[in-house]
């Protein structure tokens, strides 16, 4: 060290021979310039004490609370439960196995034994996760059951080791799969009342598998009322053939869904299932022009407007032309038909024509109060928003009137539907229970009371009717009322051929309604049952009446003619 | 050691003169830097595929190199340091421009120079050496009202500034610019200008704010708190409430495994998750007693070159620290900056010898022949002996 050092300098030059000079400022005091400093410094490391004492104190006073997800982190949800409290998902203790690759002796040895134990354990991608020294953590296989952990766990390969984590089960598989939605690895909501629960409700990180003590999340679904929902409309869907159908039963007036299915079901445990096309939700996440149901919604407004009455006659004899297109009923009358045959005929002239009657504003502006061309959200996620026509004029006021050119979620449609029906008030669809807690939601008057009696006895006059195209919906004691509608399916080039979404809208008990329900039928095959045809009044009518006839007895209905409950 | 007191070699004086506490402080930080880097850099260095102890090397064969350089320079004068400041201030300021040229780019900044298989970082070493000689420089406008000290100062400052920036380095140039204008207001120059500086810094700090869109953008996540993605900063902050006061425990840290920076910028949050916050209230605190000690013994030194050096000096040291120390915590926005002896790296520990070796050397009790030269001149100053007595032992032994 001393090789290092200068030689030492016999004085300074710089401080050589100062003259004596003018100094404007005098030079502040040693003692002052310290003060300044060393306070500042002070000031500054206490800053940084302070800082540091209080994060630490913040982490002694909450142990689970953390910033941000820390690494062995789940999450606990609350349970979901039916309207009656059954159980319909809660958070399970699994085990879920890791390895740290740095501390794995033998890859090939423990690959091979642990293949023989995970089946499906993909041992290519294992064994270049564990060849990455730089990793300390990759999970090898989340929510394993205790059994099997148990046996990997005997195994005693150096490296792996497992960390216990929350799952979400469902213990009835795929029942309501749609409405509950999934969660990810991380046992975090992404659809459905799941989503919902995170953003909503309130979901807690934990570092121990501690089951949640929120308070369950309530649906109005009723488990019974689902699974009979569910088991009628599978037996439809083998007996028609069907690419898929939906169902739904939803309290008249307070929204209420009391069940909701969509076929092909989807298990919510299984990640494959809830990303199928094949398995969307079609109630909620696609849009449909759906027919003949509509001319509910038009005779509804040429009522309201009393610019008809159930007994006007209009000439429906005269052809309409919509550009070159021709709007021609199915089974021409021949004469001229009152606004009740109308609807019981389902002439598409005569709905065409009260609709041109009332004009295209009209029109705009009714669908708009009954919610047909607004975005709607429920508790399951955001309803498909409704795809209105660019150009909306003559032709389109002409193809509306009988339903198609407006295509909306099933579940709108239902929701819109209700409102008349119920004695005119708009319904807002729920997934929750509404207590007095939530409250109900603001709602508004479609149309006016008058009207929605008279739909009420054209809704019961077409299934009581002989004549009638839902007169095979009829389920004796429980006196319902309902509207048929066979939709031909948009195309990416006009109408496809053959292909048709059957529906039925019901209501019942028709004289003052409690529920409504709406069947869809998704691409049925004609069949010698059905006459070969594929009308919904051959099939979504009786499927409705099926359901009907399944779980009326599970509902809390008055019955008018003594049948069985 | 010891020596007689009759011993007039070099070393004997230096011995007799140092402040041995201040030099057990500062090896104790640099033991706490070994063994944080056993503690850190292991997991970086697995991450980056070196071998294992790669960083742990280093650590050991710069902090060797670090303490050889401290203590050659501690044994400096007062003189020799300003000679030294000279040469090294000279030799970064030669660096700083070559490495515009030169320079190794990492993450778009121009800061290493790439010497003899090894980088270094010339703004590092320009540090100590600027602040030794605007110290003089302020300290010249006092004594020597004729010379241009101040306009020389000024100059230098802007040269600095201009090369920091061009590379760039803002937190550096922050630094230096901080210190450099607490030298200013401290050696009592005129008020108007401490403000006219003040307020040149802020515009300076406001159009980096404006026209640069990453210190803007760090900036902004700072202040709008949880959202946007600082997630080292995040990280960071989770491994103080993970440590608590006690710690998880050596080895048992997570955070070195995530963040890229964890054996340099972040190394106070790996202490923090391993040791607990009060190992870290305990780092800080030989932070603060070492910068401690020096202010306070620029209290009794005479000379104002002297005093403002070794005021300029603690104060860069301990606000490196500071800054480090702050980002961590979650105080300041996420800046780049090494925790002097603690955090990896050749150049800053190098640099940071060559600061405390400065500082050592200037707060020596003055004794002996460097003393002899004093009573000299005062001598030609009318007012009097205020500086020293004519006694070569006498004054502070």
């Amino acid at each position: 060290m001393l090789i290092l050092a200068h030689p030492r300098t016999p004085s300074e030059r710089s401080q050589a021979a100062q003259p004596e000079p003018a100094i404007p400022l005098p030079e502040p005091r040693a003692a002052d310039q310290v003060r300044l400093v060393g306070g500042a410094l002070s000031l500054l490391f206490l800053a940084v004490a302070g800082q540091l004492a209080s994060l630490a104190w913040k982490a002694e006073s909450m142990v689970s609370a953390a910033m941000v997800e820390p690494v062995a982190t789940s999450f606990s949800r609350p349970d979901i439960v039916d309207r009656n409290g059954r159980l319909l998902a809660t958070d399970v203790e699994v085990h879920s196995l890791y390895a740290d690759p740095a501390r794995v002796l033998d890859a090939d040895e423990a690959i091979e034994k642990l293949a023989a134990l995970l089946p499906g354990l993909d041992e290519a991608d294992l064994r270049k996760s564990l060849s990455d020294g730089s990793k300390r953590f990759v999970w090898v296989r989340r929510g394993l059951t205790p059994k099997v952990a148990q046996t990997v766990h005997d195994l005693g390969l150096p490296g792996f080791g497992f960390r216990k984590e929350l799952r979400r089960a469902y213990p009835l598989g795929a029942l309501a799969g749609h409405v509950l939605g999934r969660v990810d690895a991380d046992n975090k909501g992404i659809a459905g009342v799941e989503a919902y629960i995170d953003e909503h409700v309130g979901i807690d990180a934990v570092h121990a598998t501690r089951p949640s003590d929120r308070a369950p999340v309530r649906l109005s679904i009723d488990m019974a009322v689902q699974a009979g929902l569910e088991a009628e409309l599978a037996d439809a869907m083998a007996r028609y053939q069907t690419v898929s159908a939906g169902a739904l039963l939803m309290d008249a007036k307070s929204g209420e869904i009391v069940a909701a299915a969509s076929l092909p079901r989807v298990e919510p445990a299984r990640a494959a299932d809830v990303t199928d096309q094949a398995k969307r939700d079609r109630l909620q996440s696609g849009t449909y022009e759906l027919g003949s149901i509509f001319k509910l919604m038009t005779i509804a407004m040429a009522l309201d407007r009393k610019q008809a009455t159930l007994g006007t006659m209009v000439d429906v004899r005269v052809p309409l032309n919509v550009g070159r297109f021709e709007i021609k009923d199915l089974h021409p009358a021949g004469r001229p038909l009152s606004v009740s045959e109308i609807f019981i005929h389902s002439s598409n002239v005569g709905a065409a024509m009260l609709a041109l009657e009332a004009g295209t504003p009209a029109q705009k502006e009714f669908l708009a109060r009954a919610g047909l061309v607004s975005e709607m959200t429920t508790e399951a996620g955001t309803v498909a928003v409704p795809r209105t026509p660019n150009h909306w004029d003559r032709a389109e006021t002409i193809t509306i009137a009988y339903g198609h050119g407006l295509a909306v979620a099933p579940l709108q449609f239902a929701a819109g539907a209700a409102a008349l029906v119920n004695g005119g008030m708009s319904v807002v669809p729920t997934y929750l229970v509404r207590s007095a807690a939530s409250g109900a939601p603001p709602v508004t008057r479609v149309i006016s009371e008058a009207t929605s009696r008279d739909i009420r006895t054209l809704m019961r006059a077409n299934v009581t009717d002989a004549s009638g195209t839902g007169r095979r919906a009829d389920v004796e004691g429980y006196e319902v009322g309902g509207k048929t509608g066979t939709a031909d399916i948009a195309g990416p080039r006009g109408y496809r051929q053959g292909g048709v979404i059957s529906s039925f809208f019901a209501a019942f008990p028709m004289s003052s309604p409690r529920y409504v329900a709406l069947v869809l039928l998704f691409e049925p095959k004609p069949s010698a049952e059905t006459g070969g045809k594929v009308l919904a009044g051959l099939t979504a009518a009786p499927v409705a009446a099926g359901i009907m006839r399944r779980i009326g007895p599970l509902l809390d209905l008055p019955n008018k003619s003594g049948a069985q409950r | 050691m010891s020596f007689s007191r009759t011993d007039r070699s070099r070393l004997a004086e230096w011995w007799f003169t140092v402040d041995r506490q201040l030099i057990v402080l500062i090896f104790a930080l640099m033991g706490a830097g070994l063994l944080l880097s056993l503690a850190a850099s292991p997991a970086i260095a697995m991450k980056r595929s070196f071998a294992t102890y790669h960083f742990v090397w280093r650590q050991f064969v710069f902090a060797g190199l670090g303490a050889a350089v401290m203590i050659a320079v501690s044994l400096l004068s007062p003189a020799q340091v300003r000679r030294l400041a000279l040469v090294t201030l000279a030799a970064s300021l030669a660096g700083l421009i070559a490495v515009l040229f030169a320079g190794t780019e990492i993450n778009g900044a121009r800061r290493w120079l790439p010497i003899l298989g090894q980088t270094l970082q010339p703004s590092e070493f320009a540090k100590p050496g600027f602040i030794v000689m605007s110290a003089w420089l302020f300290a010249e406008t006092k004594r020597r009202p004729d010379m241009p000290a101040l306009a020389v100062a000024c100059a230098l400052m802007i040269a600095m500034a201009v090369l920091l920036i061009l590379e760039p380095d803002f937190g550096q140039t922050l630094l230096v610019g901080f210190v450099w204008g607490a030298l200013y207001v401290v050696s009592g120059q005129s008020r108007i200008g401490a403000i006219a500086i003040g307020a040149i810094g802020a515009a300076g700090a406001g159009s980096a704010y404006v026209m640069l869109p990453h210190v803007q953008a760090r900036v902004d996540r700072h202040f709008a708190g949880s959202a946007g993605d600082h997630s080292q900063v995040d990280r960071a902050l989770q491994a103080f409430m993970e440590g608590g006061f006690f710690g998880r425990g050596p080895g048992e840290g997570t955070v070195k495994i995530v963040l890229p920076d964890a054996h340099t910028d972040f190394i106070f949050a790996v202490l923090a998750e391993e040791y607990g916050v009060l190992a870290c209230l305990a780092l800080l605190a030989l932070f603060a007693v070492i910068a401690g000690k020096a202010v306070l013994r620029a209290r009794s030194e005479p000379d104002s070159a002297n005093r403002l050096a070794i005021l300029g000096l603690a104060l860069v040291f301990a606000l490196q620290a500071l800054i480090n120390m702050g980002v961590n915590v979650g105080l300041l926005p996420a800046k780049g900056m090494t925790l002097p002896f603690i955090s990896a790296g050749g150049s800053s520990t190098l640099a940071v010898s060559l600061t405390l070796g400065m500082l050592i050397a200037l707060t020596r009790k003055r004794t002996g022949l460097a003393n002899v030269k004093k009573p000299r001149l005062v001598a030609t100053r009318p007012s009097g002996m205020q500086k020293s007595s004519a006694n070569s032992m006498g004054r502070g032994s």
